[in-house]
C-alpha cells in the first residue's frame, strides 16, 4: 500500500461497466514526511475521500475487483482508509 | 520479498471492515549499495505493510508484495499488498556482515 493525498474527481459518461457508480479520485503518493514521491494514480474510492485528505491506497487487484463486484474488471486501485495520523 | 527499514507508523479509524485491529507500518525498502556493498542503502517509494509479528521502528524487516503477500495466514479477503513476513536478525552480503552493521 501507500500513502497518498487526493488531489482530484474523475469523471468518465463513457468507461468499462465496472466503473459505473464508482467514485474515482486522483492519488498522488507521498513520503513519510508528506513531500511529493512519484506520479499520481488513479484509484476507485468508496469511503468518500475529499479533496487533500491523506489515504492509504492499496493495488491489491482482487479486493478492488471484489469491491466493484465484477470478477472481470480491469481496475486494480483502491482507496482502502483515510489516514488520522502517521508517525 | 523485499528488506526494508521500519520508518513508522500509520493510524486511520475510517477503513475497510476487514482492516479493523490490523497494525500497519511505514516502510523504507533497502538496498545493497552498489558502491559501498558492505553497507544497505534506502530504496525508492515508502511502503505501507500490514504487520502481525510486531515490529517497531527502527527494526529491518523482509516484506511481500503484489497476490502473494495475501497468501499469509488470515488475510485472504483483506485488501492488502504489502505484508511483513518477517524480522530480521542479520544480513550478509559478500561475506560481509551488512546487519546489524558492523563497525
Amino acid at each position: 500500500m501507500i500513502l497518498a493525498r487526493v488531489d482530484g474527481m474523475v469523471v468518465a459518461t463513457v468507461s468499462h461497466p465496472s466503473l459505473q457508480g464508482c467514485r474515482t479520485v486522483i492519488c498522488q503518493p507521498l513520503d513519510e514526511a508528506g513531500r511529493v514521491e512519484g506520479a499520481p494514480i488513479l484509484a476507485v474510492d468508496p469511503h468518500g475521500a475529499g479533496q487533500h485528505q491523506r489515504v492509504l491506497v492499496s493495488s491489491d487487484g482482487a479486493a478492488t475487483r471484489r469491491l466493484v463486484g465484477d470478477p472481470h474488471s480491469p481496475l486494480r486501485n483502491s482507496v482502502i482508509a483515510i489516514l488520522d495520523a502517521t508517525s | 520479498m523485499q528488506l526494508a527499514r521500519v520508518i513508522g507508523t500509520v493510524v486511520a479509524t475510517k477503513k475497510e471492515e476487514a482492516m479493523q485491529g490490523r497494525k500497519l507500518l511505514l516502510l523504507r525498502p533497502l538496498l545493497v549499495d552498489e558502491a559501498n556493498p558492505p553497507r544497505l542503502r534506502d530504496g525508492a517509494g515508502t511502503v505501507v505493510a500490514t504487520d502481525s509479528l510486531g515490529a517497531g521502528p527502527g527494526e529491518t524487516v523482509l516484506f511481500c508484495q503484489g497476490s502473494s503477500a495475501r497468501q499469509a495466514a488470515g488475510l485472504q479477503t483483506v485488501p492488502v499488498d504489502a505484508v511483513v513476513v518477517g524480522i530480521v536478525d542479520t544480513v550478509e552480503v559478500r561475506h560481509r556482515q551488512v546487519y546489524p552493521a558492523q563497525p
